[in-house]
């Protein structure tokens, strides 16, 4: 089976040069809570997960020592939060995001999820996304096998 | 004669090898060492037993011995505790702060090794600069410099001031005596700089400073009872230290006696305080031994100490010129080399010289211990430390707290640094120049 077969075609686009508010809105309304991000020319050019958010309020020197988690200050969350109102979509992203094509099989698009420990691959053709892998259509995927058992041949072999 | 070329020739790739950073320097000095060994220009037998080419166990086992107790003593988060107890009693105020952070690095590293103290108080500056809402730069760089020369300050400070004890036979009292002194002096005019540099910058609003007073420090300590049993063993090794000539105890099995006696009252699990040791440290030391035993052994040291005395005519009275040249090589030499090989290569190198120079006594710690002979050791000392300041790769602290740096955001330019690092380490050696000046050759108080 190859990934177009279970792909969900819809998947959730931002801009780069969309911000913080308007993620958090974007990603609350879409499919998965997942948001791949394009540049100007259309391209793929990273992802963000609620996780990403998080991540963008937290300061990165908790992380070298964690004593400081019990020094911060009460509304340290919901001032940060309010600060961050207008902070660029580029600074909260992770990068460098792993993708699969339409023809790839399932098993690749699969291990490079369960490998990289990630839910959502997104389906690109000439760095355009034109789909998104989900664990949920995986999942989806494997009751259709235990259903029905493995197709026959694949159409494209 | 093949045997001196060859010592000479791994001498020099190693050097070459770990200065330049091509291959880690532990890999490069146990190679070095196996080869030194495996030719029999050391015989195994020699490196591991001999009284004059052994390596020298009493700096790996305090060195292992110190990193052992400040582990656990660092896991308790009294560091953390006290880092921001300071920044409250000083009502919040960012200059305060900077001084009293720039004072407990110094005091910290005293007695924990440099890179362990930046990795404590670097992530709490970052902390305290973003409640502030200032650039941590002055907070980074100020610690960065404190480390070391808090570092200098005591014989346990870091592994040049260890290196130098063990090889001249010199006493903690004898680092206080000295030593303690010249950072003191140095210190305070590096406070002061630092004020200059930094003050007008550092003002926040009243109700920015409420958000450190808000701050319950007592929730860093993680548990008590670790912290009590930590504080009692430093509590009874650093009098032992002190008083190591009267208890007659190297200080290796001081640290030793400390570090099990903590291992087994703070029940801390074995393998995983074992995996957080730098044993990298420990075996690059090993392996760095045998091969300066190597290059001492073939006669390489005391024909570059005959050279030494062509240019720098020591005086078997009045080692002042010997001193300043010293000081200001090993300061030049620091800041791009490892310090610790950088000694490790001068110290034999001074020794040969005194055995030429000086009058031969009853024992070998009469020579190397003649009095005209100790500014070189003071001014070895704190050339080796203190130049390692003004480069970014200058030290291993340094390198630490930069990468600490620009992962939390706060990017540091190698020209930002160089233009802050240069100067304050030229400032800080020209006061080291005038400490040993005035003190052993004005006033002569030995």
């Amino acid at each position: 089976m190859r990934v177009k077969d279970i792909m969900d075609a819809s998947p959730s686009l931002i801009r780069t040069s969309d911000t913080f508010e308007h993620l958090i809105k974007t990603l609350n309304e879409v499919k998965y809570h997942v948001v791949f991000v394009i540049d100007n020319e259309g391209s793929l050019v990273g992802v963000v997960t609620e996780v990403d958010l998080i991540k963008a309020l937290i300061p990165k020197y908790i992380s070298f020592d964690e004593f400081l988690i019990s020094a911060m200050n009460e509304n340290y969350f919901e001032n940060k939060c309010i600060e961050s109102r207008a902070l660029p979509v580029t600074e909260i992203m992770t990068k460098t995001v792993l993708s699969v094509h339409a023809d790839d099989t399932v098993i690749h698009a699969a291990a490079l999820m369960s490998v990289n420990k990630i839910r959502t691959i997104p389906v690109v053709a000439d760095s355009k996304v034109v789909g998104i892998v989900h664990l949920i259509n995986l999942i989806q995927h494997i009751m259709d096998v235990l259903q029905k058992g493995v197709p026959k041949k694949d159409a494209n072999v | 004669m093949i045997f001196f070329w060859i010592a000479m020739g791994i001498f020099i790739v190693s050097f070459g090898l770990i200065i330049s950073e091509r291959l880690d320097k532990t890999k490069v000095a146990l190679a070095g060492a196996g080869l030194i060994m495996a030719l029999n220009i050391v015989t195994q037998r020699e490196a591991f037993y001999d009284e004059k080419y052994a390596i020298d166990y009493n700096v790996i086992f305090l060195l292992f011995g110190m990193m052992v107790i400040v582990h656990i003593l660092s896991k308790t988060g009294a560091f953390q505790f006290l880092a921001i107890k300071a920044a409250k009693l000083v009502k919040g105020r960012p200059l305060w702060i900077l001084v009293l952070f720039t004072g407990i690095t110094a005091i910290f590293s005293s007695f924990l090794n440099n890179v362990t103290t930046v990795l404590i108080l670097v992530p709490v500056s970052l902390f305290i600069a973003d409640e502030l809402k200032l650039d941590p730069f002055p907070f980074l760089l100020s610690e960065i410099i404190a480390s070391s020369l808090g570092g200098t300050a005591t014989l346990i400070g870091g592994p040049p001031n260890i290196l130098i004890a063990s090889k001249v036979k010199l006493t903690f009292m004898d680092f206080i005596y000295h030593l303690t002194p010249a950072v003191l002096f140095v210190f305070s005019f590096f406070i002061l700089t630092i004020i200059l540099l930094f003050g007008k910058k550092l003002r926040v609003k009243e109700e920015v400073r409420e958000k450190i007073l808000a701050i319950d420090e007592h929730k860093m300590i993680k548990s008590y009872s670790l912290l009590i049993k930590s504080l009692s063993v430093l509590g009874l090794i650093i009098p032992a230290f002190i008083f190591n000539k009267t208890i007659c105890m190297e200080p290796a099995t001081i640290a030793i006696l400390g570090a099990s006696a903590l291992l087994i009252i703070s029940r801390e699990n074995l393998q995983m305080v074992l995996r957080e040791l730098e044993w990298s440290t420990l075996f690059y030391f090993i392996g760095l031994f045998v091969v300066v035993a190597g290059v001492v052994k073939v006669g390489l040291i005391s024909i570059l100490s005959d050279y030494m005395v062509a240019f720098t005519r020591p005086d078997a009275a009045n080692m002042f010129s010997t001193s300043i040249i010293i000081l200001w090589f090993s300061a030049i030499a620091s800041t791009v080399m490892e310090n610790t090989i950088l000694i490790a290569s001068i110290i034999p190198l001074v020794t040969d010289m005194a055995h030429t120079i000086l009058p031969s006594g009853p024992d070998l710690k009469s020579v190397i211990q003649h009095s005209t002979l100790m500014p070189v050791w003071w001014s070895l000392a704190l050339g080796t430390c203190l130049g390692g300041n003004a480069t970014p790769i200058g030290a291993s602290a340094n390198v630490v707290t930069l990468g600490l740096s620009e992962k939390a955001g706060y990017p540091i330019s190698f020209k930002k640094y160089l233009i802050y690092g240069i100067p304050l380490t030229i400032e800080m050696i020209v006061l080291s120049t005038v400490y040993i000046w005035l003190r052993y050759y004005i006033i002569k108080l030995y």
